[in-house]
């Protein structure tokens, strides 16, 4: 509850005086004025910048013939010094000021872009798009670290993203070290800004990044076939759940832990996956003869089973809660695509153990989400029987009928539970 | 030592290095373009785009595909994306030739040479012992202001004649000073053609 809203009743049981209430209000009031000011100014400051330099960038895009070669390399050196000086000045004379540390390192990496972009143009410089984006953000990360900047980090991320998704060997490895030398300030600013938002801007990054140049790797190391296409997605997803359920997201909003929400998205298409018996099509474009290669699975598995016993030991609940059905898409998976005869059998089975086991859990807790994914999840499959199967539109009407009166009744029951015990 | 002084400390050194690149890079065009040796390599050129630099002309070379005995260039080592060293000569009508190509500088061969990457390697139908090996040079971009990438490429196409890239070499690094059509700067040719439909246009 605000403090805010509690104060009438404070003054009204004499515990504070109705003076003391006032100045609390005040006080309040005045800090949220002070700190959204703040916020709206960093967010212009930031903007501001990026806007700069990304106009700056299309300037130089036009490659001025007016202007002689030496004209040229001054305007591409000189806006990079200008800019380191201003990120200096700001060090020393002004590193507690947020909007100027992040304003001053973003326009420096888009200085640095604008300089190596200029001299590559003058001299007709060799190298594609990617080596150019590589120059830059291992020119930049140091930038990051230095001003301490978020914003510059954002970019980083951003930008080295689709360099790891250009089918290349090498491109994958020097997107993995990137991403590792990207971790220590990434572990810094979740220490340190736990409730504040741009710091939380990365919890949705890094799993997008991660899952993003996995997916889009598989095909270049092997032939994929459609089932290991699904085993990785499955994989992917169930190791960010169990990424986003350590202790650490436990203290953030549900909202900012996206390894948690990815996940279980990732989760639930996979079950869908799973109930649908034939995907025709779609099996069909990934190919029939596939070049498997195992070394991956193994390295999921592995990763996998590390990040369970994390989560488990890091769990203090007691043993039916410590279990996290999503967390079970990822072994059903593997299980039902390698079982040759039982599989859709395997798959049914597995769908309506982790349904249950969602709702038993939600309503032991007394967590209306939980108990609704649960419900969820078993909606799902029972619609996706019946659509696939030959039944008349009256059965099936009826059959949505109970199941949704079944999903409200179950809610009314729950919700009524939680009251009572508030009460 | 404190927090603030570490800080300053890496932003020096960041400071440092990003200087360096750039400074270096112009630094080694520069002694290429005034210390090499000037080579016309004959092209073909298209016009594709890129974020930042810009729209640009995309060179590719008729000296790309060199014919090599097989005893001498085995498969196992001339794999796609190897890093190799392409000696030149200079042929009768005085464009670049490729005369041998090496896996490291051979300080025995007296001429220029660059420092190039194998893109394929093919072995030949006609004869066993001949192997076919084409390269990547590291000039095969030619910059350009935007209004001008397009009207190069129609005006190559539409002339159909003789076109080459001037590259000065020295010690391996190459530096890509202008390219040519009808042995006049595509540059000037499209200023020229631009003040030519200005001035009919003003009539």
């Amino acid at each position: 509850m605000k403090i805010q809203k509690a104060l009438p009743e404070l003054v009204f049981n004499n515990i504070i005086s109705q003076e003391t209430a006032n100045d609390i209000e005040n006080y309040y009031k005045l800090k949220r004025k002070t700190s959204s000011t703040n916020q709206l100014l960093l967010s212009f400051g930031i903007i501001g910048a990026t806007l700069l330099g990304l106009g700056i960038i299309a300037i130089i895009a036009h490659n001025w013939d007016e202007l002689n070669k030496w004209t040229k390399l001054g305007c591409a050196i000189l806006p990079l010094i200008i800019t380191q000086l201003c990120c200096g000045f700001t060090l020393i004379k002004k590193s507690n000021h947020k909007t100027l540390r992040e304003s001053s390192a973003v326009f420096l990496l888009f200085s640095i872009v604008a300089c190596l972009a200029m001299i590559s143009q003058i001299y007709n410089i060799e190298g594609d798009y990617n080596e150019f984006v590589l120059l830059w953000m291992l020119l930049s990360l140091p930038v990051i670290y230095v001003m301490q900047s978020y914003a510059a980090s954002i970019l980083y991320m951003i930008y080295i993203t689709p360099y790891g998704t250009y089918h290349d060997e090498l491109n994958i490895n020097c997107y993995i070290e990137l991403l590792i030398l990207f971790i220590p300030f990434y572990m810094y600013l979740s220490k340190k800004r736990k409730t504040k938002q741009i710091g939380n801007i990365h919890h949705w990054l890094i799993p997008i990044s991660i899952t993003v140049v996995y997916l889009t790797s598989l095909d270049y190391f092997s032939r994929t076939s459609f089932e290991f296409y699904v085993i990785h997605y499955s994989g992917i997803c169930t190791i960010m759940y169990l990424i986003g359920n350590l202790n650490f997201f436990k203290e953030q909003k549900y909202i900012y832990n996206g390894y948690k929400i990815l996940g279980s998205i990732g989760a639930l298409i996979t079950l869908y996956i799973l109930s649908v018996k034939d995907m025709g099509m779609v099996k069909w474009w990934f190919g029939k003869e596939p070049e498997i290669d195992y070394i991956q699975i193994y390295f999921l598995i592995g990763l996998y089973i590390i990040m369970y016993f994390i989560t488990m030991n890091n769990n203090t609940d007691k043993i039916l809660h410590k279990i996290k059905p999503l967390a079970i898409v990822f072994p059903l998976t593997l299980l039902s695509f390698t079982t040759k005869d039982n599989s859709h059998l395997i798959a049914n089975i597995g769908i309506l153990s982790i349904g249950i086991l969602t709702i038993v859990q939600g309503a032991l807790k007394k967590h209306l989400s939980k108990m609704n994914l649960g419900i969820f999840i078993i909606l799902m499959w029972i619609s996706k029987k019946f659509l696939d199967e030959n039944i008349d539109f009256i059965t099936k009407g009826i059959l949505f009928i109970v199941l949704g009166s079944c999903f409200f009744i179950a809610n009314y029951i729950m919700s009524r539970n939680i009251q009572t015990k508030n009460v | 030592m404190n927090t603030k002084k570490i800080t300053l400390i890496g932003f020096v050194i960041t400071i440092i290095a990003q200087l360096y690149v750039p400074i270096k890079m112009i630094l080694d065009q520069e002694n290429t373009l005034h210390l090499g040796n000037a080579f016309k390599f004959e092209t073909k050129p298209v016009d594709p785009y890129d974020q930042f630099r810009g729209k640009y002309i995309s060179l590719s070379f008729k000296q790309d595909r060199v014919a090599f005995e097989l005893d001498k260039f085995p498969k196992e080592k001339w794999f796609t994306g190897k890093e190799v060293y392409a000696y030149l000569e200079t042929d009768k009508k005085g464009f670049a030739k490729i005369s041998a190509l090496r896996e490291k500088p051979d300080e025995k061969l007296n001429s220029d040479f660059v420092k190039v990457i194998v893109r394929r390697y093919t072995e030949s139908n006609d004869s066993k012992n001949t192997v076919y090996v084409t390269i990547k040079y590291p000039f095969d971009r030619y910059y350009m202001e935007e209004s001008k990438a397009y009207p190069a490429e129609k005006l190559y196409r539409k002339m159909n004649t003789e076109t080459y890239a001037l590259v000065y070499i020295r010690n391996g690094k190459a530096t890509l000073k202008d390219v040519f059509i009808n042995q006049k700067s595509i540059k000037k040719l499209i200023k020229e053609q631009q003040q030519n439909k200005d001035s009919s246009s003003s009539f």
